[in-house]
């Protein structure tokens, strides 16, 4: 490495210089460019005027958006009780097989619910293959708490006799069709019903068909 | 309890002691927290993800390795979460490509144009023009402290790219807020 390459390497530490976060080595070098260097005290002094300039505005911010701190806590702690009606895993093992056991749902109930292709179908199931289509209904949106496992969600929707469409994501978000009948007097009453399930962290309507 | 240390509390955590996930949420919310409202621009995201941090520590305190701070550790899962929430809320924006990045000529002249009459909405207004990625890189350094092998760690990010952000950030800024700071000097 060149002098010259040696030292715009060395200037690009000086942010963390700046704030005392390199190591001791580091910090000696950057020391010997800035005794040397009459360009790098110059550029020291702007970062640090930035760096002011930031840390003040980031601060007034921080002011201005309080932390909900007891809130949060007890937010959490409603979250905690939640997840400890269900059995409480201390590895994250569950999701992997949250996942598998929702591609065997959907591949079940591709076999059970086949039936002919109407042209009055608003959703889909998703496959690989071949495709259900399904009639009317809700479409909603569900994410169960982090600690549910795929019993959950498939006794979930035995009880509402709903077909899981899409998902999970990541963040263990599905999308769930869930057939009208007489059970639900509207989208409200069903969209309801989900919501207070203790596996369910929120759930929201995503269409009603036809 | 308040005297434990980062890595006695997760010890504790991962035992299922609730009241060292109260201490440690004592001790971190607060960072927690404005890490995510720097992601998201949206208090109730932030509160959001940070419930999902706190009750992943409490699921997960048992695999914290101890290779890292407990701190990288922290602002690593709260940077994840906070992107995943970005990504379903704008599933048709990837992250960092919402945000300008092609009219930072044009930042001087916007920026005089707001006649912004307060210092701190200056600078808050070139904050907000950075990259989502870039920004992160300037507040943790600058407001959180974090040596920058951290933050290639919260990140998942090669330590060069942390490096060249913050370049890239700070010429940004420096354009953007060029006149203020020669207003100070």
């Amino acid at each position: 490495m060149s002098h010259e390459q040696n030292d715009e390497a060395l200037l690009a530490l000086l942010p963390w210089y700046l704030s005392g976060q390199l190591e001791t080595a580091e910090k000696a070098q950057v020391e010997a460019l800035l005794a040397r260097s009459e360009s790098a005290r110059d550029e020291l002094e702007t970062l640090r005027s930035l760096a002011q300039a930031v840390r003040a505005e980031e601060a007034e911010h921080s002011r201005q958006h309080p932390v909900p701190s007891e809130l949060g806590w007890a937010r959490l702690q409603r979250s905690l009780a939640q997840s400890a009606t269900v059995a409480k895993p201390r590895r994250d093992w569950w999701r992997p097989s949250l996942a598998a056991a929702a591609a065997l749902i959907v591949a079940l109930q591709i076999g059970i619910l086949a039936r002919p292709t109407s042209l009055e179908s608003d959703w889909r199931l998703q496959s690989g293959g071949a495709v259900q289509q399904l009639t009317g209904g809700y479409r909603v949106q569900v994410r169960f708490v982090d600690h549910a496992q795929w019993q959950h969600v498939r006794a979930l929707l035995l009880d509402l006799d709903g077909v899981l469409v899409d998902g999970p994501s990541a963040l263990g978000v599905m999308q769930v069709y869930v057939p009208a009948n007489r059970r639900f007097a509207d989208a409200q009453a069903m969209l309801n019903y989900v919501q207070q399930q203790s596996v369910v962290q929120y759930a929201a309507l995503l269409g009603q068909g036809r | 309890m308040t005297e434990a240390t980062d890595e006695q509390l997760l010890q504790r955590i991962a035992g299922g002691d609730q009241a060292a996930l109260r201490v440690f949420y004592e001790r971190f919310h607060g960072a927690v927290y404005q890490f995510s409202l720097r992601t998201l621009n949206n208090a109730a995201d932030a509160a959001d993800v940070l419930n999902l941090v706190m009750l992943e520590v409490w699921q997960k305190a048992g695999s914290f390795a101890g290779q890292s701070q407990v701190r990288t550790w922290l602002f690593s899962i709260t940077r994840n979460k906070s992107v995943d929430l970005l990504r379903r809320k704008r599933p048709s924006e990837p992250f960092d490509e919402a945000v300008l990045e092609a009219d930072a000529e044009d930042h001087c002249e916007h920026f005089a144009g707001l006649q912004l009459k307060q210092q701190g909405a200056q600078v808050r207004h070139c904050l907000d023009k950075l990259k989502d990625s870039h920004r992160q890189v300037v507040y943790l350094t600058f407001f959180e402290d974090m040596a920058y092998p951290d933050i290639a760690e919260v990140m998942s990010i090669p330590l060069g790219t942390v490096k060249t952000r913050m370049l890239h950030a700070k010429q940004q800024l420096l354009q953007c807020l060029g006149r203020l700071l020669r207003m100070d000097a």
